[in-house]
């Protein structure tokens, strides 16, 4: 049997035509990478200077709701004699102390005592002052200090002070760009929300455990990550800002291009012996035709695996090259109950290629059945790709309009990550399902091709 | 012809009342015939005659309605891997995988094979002529260089059967020579059982010590070669002529009953008598010239005894079956 393999392996790496696909397939994957390096050059900072004039002309023409504390933020602006960038932590703070203190001084002046007036405006004096002296760490006490007074719930305070208290000690300007600083916040709001949903709990509201684990999961990894100075990690959706794992698990779509590959290789298994009158040669040989076109399907499938993990591996090294090492230590991280651990990623991004790789393995296979029964390669690869590219709108076409019966169609289990995370076309379609209709597909089109071979009269 | 070649009677291919169909039509019907080891069996048929149907069901490509077919003993569907060990074979044309080497192409009917060393592939190489040649791709080959691969192929293995479909076809007159020579020393000095089949009697002829004719699926007959060419039964000589005027001799011929005008060209033409007719070659030649024909020369035509016979048996009216 592994002879046969090998004759068939032999087969298929004499052609120059394979060749020529598999160098098309390896500039694929090389240009891929090297758009995607690209594009990351493209990407600039924002950040422009604040013109205080046309925001004030704007705001008292259009004069949408709210505008009043807008006006006298700007007017501020214009008056304080120093340049405003958006995105500079100053920006933003001015912002926050007109929306904390200036607001309530402007809309609520009724319901305030003259002492609370009193108060809100030396805040605002306060925050104010240290903007303009570019004082972070007062402006930032001030906030903490106006946080501890204003909110009665002890949890809800820790919550709310959370992001502040971890900048101050950690020395993060707020729009420097420093990845802890969105992480903190992230803690800080998941905090927050944790402790709303805890204390409706209290109340005798019925809150789920899963309603409470979707908040804490997430606040659980954030918390994980500022602890271990973790910036870019890959969760179960795939990377979080690392280009060079980005491009990788994107780079399994190149799989598709394999597919087309596979189904030309599959499609010209049996027809090609039949086109070039080989296979009076091939049968005439002491072993069972069983025997043959077993091993023929088998080295296809040893082919489309060398393939998948050719693609992954070049991918991968392309990446490094463009992207640089640093990638590599992006870390995997998987919670589960609140816990938090470390998972192998360089074997999920893998898995991403095998999961294209089952849409792979089905097409292939309906090619070789098709080119074990008709005896023509243009018919099998042309109803191939046909399948492989138009299947999935068939199957989207069927879903939109209603008809139920669709999710029975191959085209509609072949997205196992989709099935998987609960997006499949049709409702209540499971992994489960979809691996049997799979393999049901799967039976009936090996069988049609051994049964089409063994009994064919040449 | 060496006699040698019939000596031992150890039976190679044993076909036992084989009959096979497609659709409606019987193509071979009741077909028995046994070949043995070291001898070259000819099987002869007109186009259409169930030829290459039988070597098909011989060798396993298509199935067998009724009867059944052994090697060496081993029924060749029931134990196909065991039969077909000792079969090498040529169905049909000599297709080979145009974009590997001959001996690439060797080399994978080598490992479906037990057996198969280097040596041997070296030395079917040289048994058929190709050494110089066999580095180079089957798409510059020509037919007669892929005829040649064909065989080396079916020899790779010591087959005790060879069963060629057509094995002259495409090659020169020193390859058809060359193949001749192969395939009676493999014969008779390995006492391997080759099995033919040609559209070429003349070729027959010289190749095979016993022929089988078949003729619309059914078996004529089974002879040697020597008794088919002595049987007078059979015809009764071939004549070529050299006239003046062929066309009126032709016209002239064809008024007898005891002869047929086989060809004619301008200046020639081939008549064959009748069984039994020897004795009207004198009355035909009186009569050309009392007709004012010029007879320069008439010549028996040799070789052809077989093909003429053959044309005898299949009634020659070239009508496919």
């Amino acid at each position: 049997m592994l002879r046969l393999i090998k004759n068939e392996w032999i087969k298929i790496f004499t052609k120059i035509s394979t060749y020529i696909m598999l160098i098309l397939v390896l500039l694929f994957v090389v240009g891929f990478s090297g758009l995607m390096y690209l594009n990351s050059r493209y990407d600039t900072g924002y950040g422009y200077a604040v013109d205080p004039e046309s925001e004030l002309e704007y705001l008292t023409v259009s004069k949408p709701v709210g505008y009043e504390l807008d006006v006298a933020m700007y007017e501020f602006i214009r008056d304080s004699g120093r340049e405003w960038q958006y995105g500079e932590w100053q920006m933003d703070a001015i912002q926050e102390a007109y929306e904390d203190y200036g607001a309530p001084l402007l809309y609520q002046a009724d319901s305030l005592s003259e002492e609370e007036k009193q108060q809100l405006q030396t805040r605002l004096e306060e925050a104010q002052a240290c903007i303009m002296a570019d004082d972070l760490d007062g402006y930032i006490e001030g906030k903490l200090d106006y946080i501890n007074e204003t909110e009665e719930d002890e949890s809800l305070r820790e919550a709310k002070s959370y992001y502040w208290s971890y900048i101050l000690d950690h020395g993060v300007v707020p729009g420097s760009g420093d990845w802890r600083e969105s992480a903190a916040a992230t803690v800080g709001s998941l905090k927050e929300e944790l402790a709303v949903l805890e204390s409706r709990k209290a109340a005798g509201e019925v809150i789920t455990d899963e309603t409470i684990r979707e908040v804490s999961d997430p606040l659980a990894l954030a918390e994980y990550r500022l602890d271990n100075g973790i910036q870019y990690y890959l969760d179960e959706n795939g990377s979080t800002g690392d280009l060079f794992y980005n491009t990788w698990i994107q780079g399994a779509m190149i799989v598709v291009l394999a597919s087309v590959v596979m189904i030309v290789l599959a499609g010209g298994s049996v027809a090609n012996e039949f086109s070039n009158g080989t296979i009076k040669f091939l049968l005439i040989n002491p072993v069972k035709r069983s025997k043959i076109i077993i091993s023929k399907y088998l080295t296809l499938i040893l082919v489309a695996a060398v393939m998948i993990v050719g693609i992954f591996l070049v991918s991968g090294l392309t990446d490094l090259i463009f992207f640089g090492t640093d990638g590599l230590k992006t870390p995997m991280l998987l919670v589960e109950d609140g816990v938090v651990s470390q998972g192998n990623a360089m074997w999920y991004v893998l898995k991403q290629y095998l999961y294209q790789g089952v849409n792979l393995l089905v097409m292939m296979t309906m090619a070789f059945m098709i080119s074990s029964l008709l005896r023509n390669s243009a018919v099998s690869i042309g109803i191939g790709v046909a399948a492989l590219m138009g299947g999935s709108m068939l199957v989207q076409i069927l879903a939109m309009l209603g008809f139920d019966w669709g999710r029975y169609i191959l085209f509609a289990n072949t997205d196992l990550v989709s099935i998987a995370s609960g997006n499949g076309l049709f409702a209540n379609q499971s992994l489960t399902s979809a691996v049997v209709i799979l393999a049901v597909y799967m039976v009936v089109f090996l069988l049609t091709a051994y049964d089409g071979f063994t009994r064919r009269e040449v | 012809m060496e006699k040698e070649g019939i000596r031992e009677q150890k039976t190679a291919i044993k076909i036992d009342h084989v009959s096979k169909w497609f659709g409606k039509r019987k193509v071979v019907d009741d077909l028995s015939l046994e070949t043995y080891a070291g001898e070259v069996f000819g099987f002869l048929g007109p186009n259409g005659a169930g030829k290459t149907t039988t070597i098909k069901m011989a060798v396993g490509l298509i199935r067998i309605d009724e009867g059944t077919i052994s090697i060496c003993g081993a029924d060749v569907e029931r134990q196909f891997e065991t039969a077909m060990a000792n079969v090498g074979g040529i169905v049909e044309n000599p297709e080979m995988y145009k974009y590997m080497t001959g001996m690439q192409n060797l080399r994978q009917y080598a490992r479906m094979r037990k057996g198969v060393t280097e040596e041997r592939l070296q030395e079917v190489v040289e048994l058929v002529g190709l050494s110089n040649r066999i580095q180079e791709k089957i798409s510059r080959y020509s037919l007669g260089m892929r005829q040649r691969l064909g065989v080396a192929q079916a020899l790779l293995h010591h087959p005790q059967v060879l069963i060629l479909d057509e094995p002259t076809n495409g090659l020169d007159p020193a390859g058809i020579r060359g193949l001749r020579d192969i395939l009676r020393n493999i014969a008779h000095k390995e006492g391997i059982c080759v099995m033919v089949s040609s559209h070429l009697m003349s070729e027959m002829q010289l190749m095979c010590d016993r022929v089988g004719i078949i003729v619309n699926g059914k078996l004529v007959q089974v002879t040697s070669v020597e008794e088919l060419v002595q049987d007078s039964s059979v015809t009764g000589g071939r004549y070529r002529y050299h006239v003046s005027d062929s066309e009126r001799a032709a016209q002239i011929i064809a008024g007898f009953q005891t002869a047929s005008v086989m060809e004619t060209d301008p200046g020639h033409l081939e008549m064959m008598l009748k069984a039994g007719q020897e004795t009207a070659l004198p009355e035909i030649n009186r009569k050309l010239i009392l007709n004012g024909i010029e007879l320069y020369t008439v010549a028996p035509v040799e070789g052809q005894k077989l093909e003429d016979a053959f044309i005898e048996l299949t009634k020659g009216d070239g009508q496919i079956a």
